[in-house]
């Protein structure tokens, strides 16, 4: 099954600028872990908006497991940001709750009675590492503690996609290291992985499948690629 | 199990925005505070000069030879007339009891004079005080009536523009203050679920529909909506408490006699309303003030 497919779809914020992406057609399969790589601007944040539907694209079809998600009602949205976990580079955890809760809160969201949320959160927290910090607050964790409370948030409820856009962009190597292993090891489990990143180490280590864009068009898309850009 | 999340985040959010919600707590106490008092005063303002322009009545002095059955015609004729709303007789003992209360403490100074010197008298009310001149002007039975008064013609006409005046100003301050409390605590609102716009968006992303998000803040905000509204009604009732009785005073030394169990009657459904006017304060704020960052 093809967990997302993407039709010939154009975004374009401001008319005067050109678009942000054009022609894009990507079809990634159930399973895959797919890195988007490309300089800043080149549009990978905004394909990342437009899978789960915080933005609409100007032009063209988007399917998340097989559903059309361009034409889907609005009261749908919840459920299709259910089924995607998301982590973000700045890492968008709620500051005023700890490490627990945020990831809790993706459960309650869904409605899982307390029972569920108090076997799962502590799973999830100590895969990420972070069975010691679960009631620190994002304020009280370093960036790279404050990535893993957000993956984990990201995967709690077993989404069946995970997008990631610069999961590391705020972190120094080594720990950048440790995200994306933590990336491939929930891409382990059956979840496809998509992550946007500009960290050419991380993408020529691990072999994955690279979809470059460039001035929001896809220029190549190579499986167990490298980074391929003099940045 | 539900309801019981909402109540606690709600609750956790309310502890650990603190800052927020005291500013939000303080703007809703002092301006339902300053609604209250404002109500307050215009009610019994209002009294007062309700009364005032009762007292624009004629008074019509007997004299102490008329026969009772000619007064009584006199005062069936009285009544018949279109303009008037009452006609009461005082008798002359009544008329002593009345200036004795008048003066209160010292009506010593009335032991002294020998017999009854107070005529009996009509007093009359109008429906329609402006017709005063002219009602006057009618009466005429010189066997009973020993004179006619009534306010000078002026005088009352200057104290109906003060009335109206003060009724008007009323109204308008009235509807300015609420006007300007709805700004004050509608800012305050909105400012709050500024700070935390990007807690809703991250909700929203990681799907949250819109109702989730909205119901801690709506009970969010009516905690606050009540606890401004219970500080407010806290020191309003602190004041009815300690200056009732300077209340009272200060209007028997104005002469004017205010229904003040009527008031104080009212004085719970007032703080009721206030509390009400919390909630719905607290609940519409937020409702109105998320809905631009729920579009996510």
């Amino acid at each position: 099954m093809k967990m997302i497919k993407t039709v010939n779809i154009a975004k374009i914020y401001d008319p005067l600028q050109g678009p942000a992406l054009e022609d894009i057609n990507i079809e990634v399969e159930q399973g895959e872990f797919v890195f988007l790589v490309g300089p800043s601007g080149c549009g990978k944040t905004t394909f990342i908006k437009l899978l789960i539907r915080e933005l609409l694209p100007t032009r063209g079809e988007i399917y998340i497991s097989n559903q059309d998600i361009v034409k889907m009602r609005p009261s749908r949205i919840p459920n299709l940001r259910r089924s995607i976990g998301c982590v973000f580079q700045d890492f968008k955890l709620l500051p005023n709750k700890t490490a627990y809760e945020n990831v809790a809160f993706a459960l309650q969201v869904i409605g899982h009675p307390d029972r569920v949320v108090r076997a799962q959160v502590p799973e999830v927290l100590s895969l990420v590492g972070l069975e010691d910090r679960m009631d620190s607050y994002p304020h009280e964790l370093s960036g790279g503690e404050q990535q893993r409370v957000s993956i984990a948030r990201a995967f709690v409820n077993r989404p069946p996609l995970l997008l990631a856009d610069e999961p590391t962009g705020n972190l120094d190597p080594s720990t950048s290291m440790g995200i994306m292993s933590i990336l491939e090891k929930i891409n382990k489990t059956g979840t496809t992985v998509l992550a946007a990143t500009h960290d050419r180490e991380i993408v020529d280590s691990l072999r994955k499948r690279v979809i470059a864009l460039e001035g929001g068009r896809t220029v190549r898309d190579q499986d167990r690629g490298v980074y391929g850009y003099e940045d | 199990m539900r309801i019981k999340f909402f109540i606690n985040e709600a609750l956790v959010n309310f502890k650990r925005n603190w800052l927020m919600s005291i500013a939000s707590i303080s703007t809703v106490a002092i301006s339902l505070f300053t609604i209250g008092l404002f109500i307050i005063v215009s009610f019994i303002l209002n009294n007062v000069i309700t009364q005032q322009e009762k007292k624009v009545e004629i008074v019509v002095y007997l004299k102490d030879e008329a026969l009772s059955k000619k007064i009584g015609e006199l005062e069936k004729q009285i009544i018949s007339w279109s303009e008037v709303e009452s006609v009461d007789y005082v008798s002359k003992d009544e008329a002593l009891k009345r200036l004795r209360e008048w003066y209160g403490e010292e009506s010593s100074v009335l032991e002294n004079i020998p017999g009854n010197p107070l005529p009996a008298s009509l007093e009359i009310g109008l429906k329609l005080p402006e017709a005063v001149k002219e009602v006057a002007s009618r009466i005429k039975m010189p066997e009973v009536v020993d004179e006619v008064r009534y306010g000078e013609e002026q005088t009352v006409e200057k104290l109906f523009a003060v009335t109206r005046g003060i009724r008007w100003a009323g109204i308008i301050f009235g509807i300015l203050l609420c006007f300007d409390s709805l700004v004050l605590i509608s800012n305050t609102i909105r400012l709050a679920i500024f700070a935390r716009r990007k807690e809703v968006s991250i909700m929203k992303l990681v799907g949250a529909t819109n109702w989730f998000v909205r119901l801690p803040f709506m009970l969010e905000g009516i905690i606050q909506g009540v606890l401004g509204a219970l500080v407010a009604v806290f020191i309003l009732y602190f004041i009815k408490v300690t200056s009732s009785q300077y209340l009272i005073n200060f209007l028997r030394w104005l002469r004017v006699t205010v229904n003040l169990n009527h008031l104080f009657s009212q004085f719970y459904l007032l703080l009721g309303i206030l509390i009400l006017a919390g909630i719905l304060i607290g609940a519409l704020g937020s409702l109105i003030s998320l809905k631009r960052f729920l579009k996510i």
